[in-house]
């Protein structure tokens, strides 16, 4: 088979050879040989506690690697101005407002007074314009919800304006929607202004359906990169994450169909998607040769469900008149 | 008055300041009337000498000292509190008055003839700011081998013990008059200091606040933690050393010339966050330098007993008067943050 050849990317960070972790004889990770290109969205992933974080501080300049180099845009540069950071540290000065938080992501720029220059103020509201963080300025961020907390976080790693960004777990403790919410704006910052982004993060179901590589914890201190189809369908995520009752090639949770009674349903749309659902997560069997046969009627009002000559109005009702079943 | 403050914090500052500054003036053991104040002013032809004698080299002094050391405290506290992200630290946590104070224990109760020899306050002055300069060089060692702040903090406070525990033995094993002269220091005063001790003292603070100037950029960026302060291109470990080496200067030569003042370096820092809204230390360490000094003579005006001739120790006022504000603050703002 001829070897695909790609087109040569902008390398923003290259690793050879890198060993992290806090003692020569037993490193989270060895012989890293990474490389992350301007434009793409890497999601990070492995279970907690599996050194996420140090290889993220690592590549940030804040650890010293155990051996090996990394390498980050021209060796002139300073680090500062080459990357930045959102990180889990806590930040205690809640009285602070939104505005000096975003700040502070100008400090590699100013003065030893810390005095924003036109120049700093533009890259400032630019960063609060992606982020759309307009209306929180002015508040301090001891008043902000965990989700819009993280928003100020990336507006100030933002405001740096670095070719690199490297976030660490940015989603922990949101809700799902800010969760979205937050992967989307990255994935579109990487793509619409090249910046490279590296998200290290333990959720599976996101990153799945963002991220354009993934760096996936393996067994061996090791790293194994591709996209994300490619590593679900030969089966990395399933030896790493060892999922119990997830199963990932549809995406969902695995329901056991303890009734062993086989449901067969007519219907189409999302109204078929979420009967599906509603059955298999009450144990039964949804197949096209069954024994029980149910219509999904749906007009653009209302859903009927059709089952044994009787119309349901609700997934409910259908449901405990399926349960007297035997 | 609250809303004044709110918009004109500096004015009000100021204000407070300048009037404390004339009622710490006129309040005294000896009563000075109207026609001799104008005397000094030089409005009169025939000016009492003593009474110009008291204003210059006693009171003057003083208030100025009140000034100097409230506001060097109040420093020294802001920038521990930054330094340690914790809201309970004071000038103090890193042992340098203990430091100062087993100095001084030292002299007073094992080396007492040559107190008597060489004439009193210069050499305690001295051998207190030996004895915190010696703390700090200990300090600034062990911070270059330390990198956690929290372990750093720790050791201050075990170093604060340490020289406390000696300080508990030489008084155990010495004279009752020695014991005595020592508990005079450790109450703290003003009052102390001529115009050359004063002018020693107004320069080291000054070396002092330059410094915390010169690092308001990377204090700011302290407040965000180590991680983040690198990130953004601060060199931590130098901003480290000029941070305690700033805080140092500040609070050791106030406790070698003034005593162990207690209390202020912890406070004032929170009450101006109250007024002040802001956690940028360009504005801070102006604000805690006015706030510190206006508290500080407000405490020497009560100590004074106004309208009576007794003075009551200095250290006993600031904790007497600052204890119930900061607990009234706190209430107040339902939480502290640094």
């Amino acid at each position: 088979m001829p070897e695909i050849k790609h087109e040569p990317e902008k390398m923003l960070l290259t690793t050879r050879n890198l060993s992290i972790g806090y003692t020569t004889a037993q490193p989270l990770f060895s012989a890293l040989n990474l490389s992350l290109v301007a434009g793409e969205l890497v999601c990070f992933m492995g279970p907690n506690g599996i050194g996420k974080s140090t290889l993220i501080k690592t590549l940030a300049g804040l650890q010293q690697p155990l051996h090996g180099t990394i390498t980050i845009g021209s060796p002139q540069a300073k680090t500062e101005e080459k990357l930045s950071v959102v990180l889990t540290d806590r930040i205690t000065a809640t009285n602070m407002t939104v505005k000096e938080m975003v700040a502070y992501g100008r400090y590699p720029y100013t003065n030893w007074s810390a005095k924003l220059t036109k120049q700093d103020e533009e890259a400032m509201e630019q960063a609060i314009v992606l982020t759309r963080i307009h209306q929180l300025v002015d508040k301090q961020i001891g008043q902000l919800s965990d989700g819009q907390m993280q928003m100020v976080m990336i507006a100030r790693a933002l405001a740096q304006q670095t070719p690199l960004l490297l976030l660490d777990e940015p989603t922990a403790h949101l809700d799902l929607n800010n969760r979205v919410e937050i992967m989307n704006l990255l994935r579109e910052l990487a793509h619409t202004t090249g910046k490279g982004i590296l998200i290290a993060t333990h959720e599976l179901d996101l990153a799945l359906q963002t991220a354009d590589r993934i760096w996936l914890t393996g067994k061996e201190q090791n790293l194994l990169t591709g996209i994300p189809e490619d590593l679900v369908l030969d089966g990395s995520f399933d030896e790493i994450f060892r999922f119990k009752g997830f199963d990932l090639k549809t995406g969902k949770v695995f329901h056991k169909p303890w009734r062993g009674i086989s449901i067969q349903v007519e219907g189409g749309g999302y109204e078929l998607l979420w009967t599906k659902n509603a059955l298999e997560r009450n144990g039964f069997i949804v197949d096209d040769h069954a024994d029980h046969r149910i219509e999904i009627i749906s007009d653009s009002r209302q859903v009927n469900w059709l089952f044994k000559n009787k119309s349901y109005t609700t997934l409910y009702d259908l449901l405990y008149s399926l349960s007297q079943l035997t | 008055m609250i809303k004044t403050l709110k918009k004109h914090p500096w004015l009000v500052l100021s204000a407070l300041l300048a009037g404390l500054f004339i009622l710490n003036l006129s309040q005294g053991s000896v009563q000075i009337s109207f026609s001799d104040w104008l005397g000094l002013a030089g409005f009169s032809s025939n000016p009492n000498p003593v009474i110009s004698d008291i204003i210059i080299d006693f009171r003057l002094t003083k208030s100025l000292t009140c000034i100097l050391a409230g506001g060097a405290l109040a420093l020294g506290g802001l920038m521990m509190q930054t330094l340690f992200r914790n809201p309970l630290a004071g000038p103090d946590v890193l042992g340098l008055s203990s430091g100062a104070s087993l100095a001084v224990a030292l002299l007073v109760m094992v080396g007492n003839p040559i107190i008597s020899n060489l004439g009193g306050s210069f050499v305690i002055s001295l051998g207190a700011t030996l004895g915190s300069a010696s703390i700090l060089l200990l300090i600034l060692a062990v911070a270059n081998r330390i990198k956690d702040n929290t372990s750093l903090l720790l050791i201050g406070l075990m170093v604060g013990a340490t020289t406390a525990s000696l300080v508990s033995v030489l008084q155990f094993i010495s004279r009752t008059e020695d014991q005595h002269y020592f508990l005079i220091w450790t109450f703290g005063s003003m009052g102390w200091l001529n115009w050359n001790e004063l002018m020693v003292l107004g320069g080291v603070l000054t070396v002092g606040i330059a410094l915390a100037f010169y690092v308001s950029k990377p204090l700011n960026a302290w407040l965000l933690g180590d991680n983040y302060a690198r990130s953004l291109g601060v060199n931590v470990s130098s901003s480290r050393f000029v941070i305690i080496l700033a805080t140092s200067l500040l609070a050791g030569s106030v406790t070698a010339f003034c005593g162990p003042i207690a209390f202020v370096g912890l406070a004032v820092p929170h009450l101006t966050r109250l007024l002040i809204k802001t956690t940028n230390h360009r504005i801070l360490i102006p604000g805690v330098l006015v706030m510190g000094a206006s508290v500080m003579l407000f405490c020497d005006t009560v100590a004074q007993l106004p309208g009576s001739a007794y003075v009551l120790p200095i250290n006993a006022i600031t904790a007497l008067v600052g204890a119930p504000v900061v607990i009234w603050v706190i209430v107040r703002a339902k939480k502290v943050v640094v």
